[in-house]
């Protein structure tokens, strides 16, 4: 049941008003959301609700003996199986795919031979996320940064939230969970800001995203027979395509939450007007990259023990990172070349203390360093999506080698569905950043807001790409 | 003002609103988008540039107005359309003559739906000739649903037509609000009419018009044998479910009202034949459509090698015939009448 679909339309409407019916019932509308939680996850495969439900059982029961006790060892042996069951789940539906080949070509060495059918596991959808979940209640608990909560069914929705459920934002127990345990009240201002994430979010899916993934598909998918301008403008609709694809799905998920009075965290902040590697991933899928730094990169020793070491836990991050997304070479690239960057930056930061001269230049000379700084990591982004994109290790070497600004006859054809679909939204982006809001637009005079969302509605619905597309995310 | 303003993220601040403007922001931009709708809706009444809705509104409409018998009915997709000349018909074959050829999405679906119309208003006429172009009679039933929401059929249609169309919940809403919501049923139609409005294109340099048009048209005829040669060679033919059902209708209504029906090939253009994968699967249309004819002596297949056109009776595809085109297919068509001893007059 995708957000963008009619069913969805449907059964959120339908939870909506019974969930608006039991208005400061929070037991009750717990309940409710819970349920309707289950329902959605289930739409896709029921058998999934076993894996979710599991989930829940383990880090709510290891949850109260970690709370419960006061035994250092036995609080960590209890982490421990929490952290290594929900990893094992995790990696056996995500990467058991990934050995599948090796498995049968040694099975073929003795002589048995397996239907390869037989062996596909379908990746659960969102396991990735509510893993990660449900790992930082645990890891939370222990750390003596939230307690325990007692009920289970708040416990439960705060694992199965379905607006969030399958594509994030990955939220932390201590933002959530007292959230689902108090009763919520129905703000109008949170409301106003709900509805124009929603509109917003399927604008950026629809409209934007499944169209400048025509282009971009087609070059991706038949790269060798493109050079030159085409293989950029290929490249930069894959930029835009993911960008409004999972941010465009993020929106929708908080839109939702704020119209039942819940506040998830942003999980994007204008991340192709990053300065540099650090700021990109402070603005870019917030939700993880922060939970990779309290998780991972802070635990691993951050920088605490000098810069090689800060160095070295960067790239262990950023390659589990990139691994995260799923048992590809192309991912383990991507996270490493993130990491390579970070690296780079970080070093050619500390030597030239870069922030600090930015800031002493005042007027035109601020302005050309930081659009320069910003030109630069866009371009460093777009390589990053080449590698992200690409099937084999010589399409990216083909498509990095054969990008260039030579026209082609084909160049014009690209260039004018990416001008159509993407100026406005930079358009808003300027504003967004120059204000630094991103709800400008729900400041503005009644009257434009009533144009600007007539607007909305109707791109969506005569330039909204009608076939069902699933979101990029949802396969991680 | 920089683009490049502040080296911070931004963040998210909600802002103070009252209920009336958030009612008002809601409920304002829904009337408007159906205002929007239904200037849409009038607009393309007349000016739709998907030009199957008009031909197939437009057949529909003088189907409806027919108000006597014709001696040779003619029904079909666009082949059809673009292949008869009625008068060379009335001419040689003596009578009247008269044609609802449509598109072929609407599938032979539409043939057997406008004969059993006709059949309960003036029973069956002299001759019928249902034709359509070999690679209709795979498609399924999806734009014809899209079509069924398009054109004005006569009342309660839907109920009576066989082959019967299963409706969900969410068609029916559709065929009921298709007439008023041209954004939500027919967002083609109107993105190609904004399109071509605020299109980036320059215009062509008048002397050079018909250079252009010229090349277009070769561009479009080679882009339609390569659609045709490629259908053919990734797909096994297997007829439609619902043209399935048409085609058995057909049957029934030709046994039931005690008239010889011809279902006719529509012709094509002759290099196709060279491909053999092309030949093969036209082969398995034919001996498709030979079962079922086999079966009733009153069905008869016309052109089962198809006419095969060079390149100059073609229009701009491979079975949209030109003038001179039609003429020779209308010519041939009223040979293989005079051959089969229909009752000319």
């Amino acid at each position: 049941m995708l957000f963008t679909s009619v069913e969805f339309l449907l059964f959120f409407t339908t939870v909506y008003i019974m969930y608006a019916l039991v208005n400061n019932k929070v037991r009750i509308q717990n309940l409710l959301l819970l349920t309707a939680s289950y329902f959605f996850y289930g739409w896709w495969d029921w058998h999934y609700l076993f894996l979710i439900a599991g989930y829940t059982a383990i880090s709510f029961f290891v949850g109260r003996e970690i709370d419960r006790s006061n035994d250092g060892k036995k609080r960590k042996k209890l982490l421990a199986i929490s952290v290594f069951s929900s990893l094992i789940i995790l990696g056996f539906f995500k990467y058991f795919g990934f050995f599948v080949d090796s498995l049968l070509a040694l099975f073929d060495i003795f002589g048995l031979n397996i239907d390869p059918l037989a062996l596909q596991i379908l990746l659960p959808v969102g396991i990735s996320f509510y893993t990660f979940q449900t790992l930082s209640y645990t890891i939370d608990v222990y750390r003596g940064e939230i307690r325990h909560t007692n009920n289970i069914i708040d416990f439960a929705l705060f694992v199965s939230f379905f607006p969030q459920l399958v594509a994030g934002p990955i939220e932390r127990a201590k933002n959530l969970l007292p959230q689902i345990a108090t009763p919520r009240q129905f703000n109008i201002n949170q409301i106003n800001a709900g509805i124009f994430l929603i509109l917003w979010g399927v604008y950026k899916k629809l409209v934007i995203a499944d169209n400048v993934a025509k282009v971009a598909n087609e070059i991706f998918n038949n790269y060798a027979l493109y050079t030159g301008l085409d293989i950029i403008l290929g490249i930069l609709a894959f930029t835009f395509q993911i960008y409004c694809d999972f941010s465009g799905y993020s929106d929708i998920a908080r839109g939702l939450a704020k119209l039942m009075g819940f506040e998830l965290m942003v999980n994007f902040k204008l991340p192709y007007f990053a300065l540099n590697p650090s700021d990109f991933w402070q603005r870019w899928h917030i939700s993880l990259s922060s939970w990779l730094r309290d998780y991972l990169y802070i635990p691993l020793g951050g920088n605490r023990h000098g810069q090689s070491t800060a160095l070295r836990n960067l790239m262990i991050t950023m390659l589990l990172g990139g691994l995260w997304h799923g048992a590809a070479w192309n991912f383990v690239i991507w996270g490493a070349y993130h990491g390579f960057i970070l690296i780079i930056y970080r070093l050619w930061d500390s030597a030239h203390a870069v922030h600090q001269e930015s800031r002493q230049t005042g007027g035109h000379g601020r302005f050309l360093i930081q659009t320069m700084s910003t030109v630069i990591m866009f371009i460093l982004t777009m390589i990053g999506w080449v590698i992200f994109r690409s099937d084999s290790v010589a399409q990216i070497n083909y498509m990095l080698s054969h990008a260039g600004i030579i026209l082609s006859e084909n160049s014009f054809a690209f260039l004018r569905p990416l001008l159509f679909y993407i100026a406005p939204l930079v358009a808003v982006q300027i504003l967004q950043h120059k204000t630094r809001d991103l709800l400008v637009l729900t400041t503005f005079s009644l009257p434009v807001r009533i144009i600007l969302y007539t607007v909305f509605l109707f791109m969506i619905f005569v330039f909204g790409a009608r076939e069902q597309v699933e979101f990029i995310y949802f396969q991680f | 003002m920089s683009i490049a303003g502040s080296t911070r993220p931004p963040t998210e601040v909600i802002g103070a609103v009252t209920k009336r403007e958030v009612v008002l922001s809601l409920i304002l931009p829904l009337l408007a988008f159906f205002a929007i709708n239904v200037w849409f809706a009038r607009y393309l009444n007349e000016n739709d540039p998907n030009l199957g809705y008009v031909i197939a509104n437009q057949q529909w409409q003088k189907f409806s107005d027919l108000q006597e018998s014709v001696d040779w009915l003619i029904l079909g997709d666009s082949s059809c359309g673009a292949g008869i000349v009625l008068e060379l018909i009335e001419q040689e074959l003596g009578g009247t003559a008269a044609e609802f050829c449509v598109v072929g999405d609407m599938l032979v679906v539409n043939s057997a739906w406008m004969l059993q119309e006709y059949l309960q208003n003036f029973g069956p006429p002299k001759g019928v000739f249902i034709i359509h172009v070999y690679d209709i009679w795979s498609r399924d039933e999806t734009n014809l649903k899209a079509y069924m929401a398009a054109v004005d059929f006569p009342d309660s249609f839907e109920q009576r037509a066989i082959p019967h169309i299963p409706l969900t919940l969410g068609d029916q809403f559709r065929l009921k609000t298709s007439s008023f919501l041209p954004l939500v049923w027919r967002p083609f139609s109107v993105r190609q009419i904004v399109e071509n409005s605020v299109s980036f294109q320059r215009d062509i340099a008048t002397d050079n018009k018909e250079l252009v048009a010229e090349t277009q048209a070769v561009n479009l005829f080679n882009e339609d044998v390569v659609f045709h040669i490629t259908l053919t060679r990734r797909n096994e033919f297997q007829i439609g479910q619902k043209n399935q059902e048409a085609i058995h209708q057909l049957s029934t209504l030709a046994n039931q009202y005690q008239f010889d029906l011809n279902l006719v090939i529509a012709p094509l253009y002759e290099s196709l034949f060279e491909h053999g994968t092309f030949q093969r699967y036209y082969e398995q249309v034919i001996r498709t459509l030979d079962v079922v004819t086999e079966e009733n002596p009153r069905m008869h297949i016309l052109f089962p090698e198809a006419l095969r056109l060079p390149r100059e009776y073609l229009d701009n595809s491979v079975d949209h015939t030109n003038a001179a085109g039609a003429r020779l297919f209308t010519q041939a068509l009223i040979e293989e009448v005079l051959h089969l001893n229909l009752p000319a007059q």
